[in-house]
């Protein structure tokens, strides 16, 4: 397993070069000018040409990547020209946001996807969850939250529309950035629900197409499992239903599952964007969309790279839980 | 096994129940709280680097200028200079400070704060320090003047100095205790220390700004507590949000078609602005035809098509400055014979063309510009309409072959004085000048009229090099679009100003 893992760290390194590369030069192709992205649109040209040789866009390219991987391996992700700010900095004020939205719509996800698969493979097709589930998550994200937003917020006033806290709510200055756990850590219990209250619709809309998907393969990989011998044998043995479940089916069936979590991470990336925008969410995706708006190509840069970094990793511990789970692969 | 039964009733109604008792489901509705919107973050509350047009009502709020513009108007008059007076050579501004103003951390302004504020935003690092282009030296002779001195006459220097984005003083407060090794700079970004009515006392990116009463301000109490500034990023929820009362008012971007059926307890403020619709016309590629061109502009007549674009809240533009800042007669008189146009375009068929707008203002600018591409059906011109990422629009005038053919916006300049139009847009060097339009004469006629201190004379001048623009189809004035704030009934005292583009005054706004 040492060996498994420390080639597994070592690809994602090589990974992790080639991606700053291509990240780099993808943004040099992309026609834009950070110089102006910076001065604003109405500043005269001197001014354009004084902050193009400040930010050194008028060094060569092997230079500029260079001083950029140079840079990188101190931390320094740049400075944002849209909010003049380290890429860093914003990263860790935004990142919590994101992170907290995205644990709790991997957790109820998940939730929902047991909730989808199990009474499934157990033989009972068809229940209301399930195919509420799949027929909100065929659905376009941004009409389900929209949805939701109507319906939740708007009509019956059950949850907020937006943001992550109310207005008279102080935002808790705790350790981890998120806030129902912050509140909790501060002893602020009515801060953690009211955080919990914001995150329900996003957490939601979020959710749905996880668990839709998740449910969708764990149900398929349920199913194959519970056709073979060794569960006959179990249920022979005279164990109950719930202990073959637990101990024999739900095991043998997550690696197939597991593997998708990685592809659902990506897929949740890419649907922070518009959940955000459309419940006010102030993550990263928020500031990535501003930051393409704006030609800001030190956050473009940071936020790709910190998000692959971080699918990287995940990805490298699926696989090693995957080997945990069945030894087969370790062998491969 | 049993199955899952979950029954949505009991459950999820007591969760919820709980959620909101606990977690406070009235939304933070006070009278004296005032709710408002931006759809972007603002970048930076730094005064001198904060070119966007989002939070440039709370940078008001809480700093000051030396002058500014009177409500409603284009007018000058002081602010934290009670008086000033220009020396007859056009050369010397001597400013006349306000006594008993305080700073946010409790400093006495005195005009060494201002003259070490101005030495600051002079720093060419600064994003804004080409506002003060042209100053020659400064100094502060005493504790109440301060004064400016030009290397050359610039008669719109003061509107400069009234810009939503001209100079703010900061105390020294930031400028000394943080001065850091860049001017402040990263202090600045979200920390303030200014003269205004209101302080900003919580400072929350991306998500919420707070700006609280200042009980020590110098000039007229304001009427709200606080003013809660979330960001909203979408439209639909902005509007949401304010029919259910979480919002006091939308500053802009309700969509235009919306607002004469608008849904009761919510009126609206239709003011003047500095916004100008206007065509730049790209002439290095299928639009280098002079005979097209005029073909073109025959069909782009906005008479015909404005209403549909604006519902009634846009007229033709007079000129090619809006006419907050310039008042010319009559609107601009575009050619009328359609079956010439079409003779022309039917001698070079086939014609097509491309009509660009920026991708940020689609809510604006999709609309006009699919009229525009079906107006030019009508005289047999194929127009595709495409939106641009507002970072590549700077970059047309590098590669013009391959620019589209008119590119179409709504666009503010600096601030009311006609130079702040032309020496963006229309000058070779102009920064806007997006398909680098040259014309030497038009170049001298601009640094002409750029020196002239009698506003009819300089009004006249402007507009000779307006209609030689338009006869040169470079630029092509289409519409004054106006200003409309959505608000929740019993707001009164709305100012605006129009060259403060989305800031309503928050001293003077108050509920009844």
């Amino acid at each position: 397993m040492p060996m498994f893992i420390a080639k597994r760290l070592i690809s994602l390194v090589g990974i992790m070069i080639a991606l700053t590369f291509i990240i780099f030069v993808l943004q040099q192709i992309i026609p834009a000018d950070p110089a102006r992205a910076t001065v604003g649109m109405n500043a005269p040209r001197t001014s354009v040409e004084a902050k193009r040789k400040e930010l050194g866009l008028d060094q060569p390219l092997p230079l500029r990547y260079g001083r950029y991987l140079s840079r990188l391996l101190k931390g320094d992700l740049g400075v944002s020209t849209r909010t003049h700010r380290p890429v860093a900095v914003d990263l860790l004020h935004f990142l919590p946001a994101s992170a907290e939205l995205m644990l709790a719509a991997f957790a109820v996800g998940i939730t929902l996807a047991l909730a989808v698969a199990v009474p499934h493979a157990a033989g009972q097709t068809g229940s209301a969850i399930a195919t509420g589930i799949i027929a909100a998550s065929s659905a376009p994200i941004f009409l389900v939250g929209q949805v939701f937003a109507l319906l939740l917020w708007f009509w019956l006033g059950w949850f907020p529309g937006g943001g992550r806290l109310g207005p008279d709510t102080p935002a808790p200055e705790g350790p981890t950035g998120l806030f129902v756990l912050d509140g909790l850590l501060e002893g602020h219990l009515s801060t953690s629900i009211d955080a919990l209250h914001h995150l329900a619709l996003p957490t939601l809309t979020l959710a749905l197409p996880v668990a839709a998907a998740l449910g969708r393969a764990l149900t398929s990989s349920m199913t194959d499992v519970l056709r073979q011998t060794y569960i006959r044998t179990a249920r022979a043995k005279g164990l109950g239903e719930f202990a073959v479940v637990r101990h024999h089916v739900l095991r043998n069936a997550a690696p197939v599952p597991l593997a998708m979590v990685g592809l659902q991470f990506q897929q949740m990336f890419m649907n922070i964007l518009i959940v955000e925008g459309l419940f006010s969410w102030p993550g990263v995706g928020s500031y990535l969309v501003k930051a393409f708006a704006a030609a800001d190509l030190p956050a473009i840069l940071g936020v790709s790279l910190a998000f692959a970094g971080f699918y990287l990793v995940l990805a490298a511990v699926i696989d090693v839980l995957q080997a945990v789970l069945d030894p087969r692969i370790e062998a491969r | 096994m049993d199955g899952i039964d979950v029954k949505p009733g009991t459950a999820l109604r007591a969760g919820i129940a709980a959620l909101g008792l606990l977690g406070g489901m009235q939304s933070g509705w006070t009278e004296t709280v005032l709710h408002v919107a931006y759809q972007e973050d603002m970048s930076t509350f730094d005064p001198d680097n904060a070119f966007a047009l989002y939070g440039l009502d709370a940078l008001r709020a809480t700093y000051q200028g030396l002058i500014q513009y009177k409500p409603g108007s284009t007018e000058l008059t002081g602010w934290l200079a009670e008086s000033w007076s220009v020396s007859n050579d056009g050369l010397t501004y001597r400013f006349r400070l306000h006594r008993g103003v305080r700073f946010h951390d409790g400093h006495a302004l005195t005009a060494s704060d201002v003259l070490a504020y101005f030495r600051r935003r002079k720093s060419p690092d600064l994003a804004l320090s080409y506002f003060l282009n042209g100053v020659a030296d400064m100094s502060a002779p005493d504790a109440d003047t301060f004064v400016i001195r030009l290397a050359a006459p610039d008669p719109s220097f003061l509107d400069r100095l009234a810009s939503a984005w001209g100079p703010k003083i900061v105390g020294p407060g930031a400028l000394v205790d943080h001065a850091g090794s860049d001017h402040a700079e990263t202090w600045l970004n979200d920390h303030e220390d200014g003269t205004g009515p209101y302080r900003m006392t919580e400072f929350n990116r991306g998500q919420r700004y707070v700006l609280s009463r200042n009980e020590d301000y110098w000039g007229k109490r304001p009427y709200f507590d606080r003013i809660q500034i979330e960001i909203v990023p979408t439209m639909a929820q902005q509007m949401l949000m304010l029919r259910k009362g979480d919002l006091d008012l939308i500053q802009t971007g309700y969509p235009f078609e919306q607002l004469h059926h608008l849904p009761g307890g919510l009126r609206m403020l239709v003011h003047d602005d500095l916004g100008l619709e206007m065509a730049f016309v790209n002439g290095s590629r299928r639009l280098r035809d002079r005979l097209l061109r005029k073909a073109v502009l025959t069909a782009m007549n906005p008479a015909g098509w404005l209403d549909d674009a604006f519902f009634g809240f846009a007229t033709p533009a007079h000129s090619l400055y809006p006419r907050a800042m310039l008042g010319a007669p009559a609107p601009v008189e575009f050619p009328s014979d359609l079956a010439a146009a079409r003779q022309i375009v039917a001698h070079v068929a086939p014609v097509s063309l491309e009509i660009a707008y920026e991708d940020q203002e689609s809510a604006v600018q999709q609309h006009p510009a699919e009229l525009l591409a079906s107006a030019l059906e009508q005289i047999g011109i194929h127009a595709t309409v495409r939106p641009y990422p507002s970072d590549q629009v700077p970059l047309f005038a590098d590669d013009l072959e391959h620019a589209p053919d008119l590119f179409i916006a709504e666009n503010y300049p600096d601030a009311a004085h006609p130079s702040t139009q032309a020496g963006v847009f229309f000058a070779r060097t102009a920064p806007l000048n997006y398909f680098a339009y040259k014309n030497a004469q038009i170049d001298q006629l601009i640094d002409a009229a750029a020196l002239v201190n009698d506003p009819a004379d300089r009004d006249r001048r402007y507009l000779d090099i307006s209609k030689r623009l338009f006869a040169d189809m470079a630029f092509v004035p289409l519409a004054d679009i106006r200003g409309v704030i959505v608000y929740r009934e019993g707001l009164t005292d709305l100012d605006t100003r129009p060259a403060l583009p989305w800031v309503v005054d928050y001293e003077s706004i108050r509920r009844e």
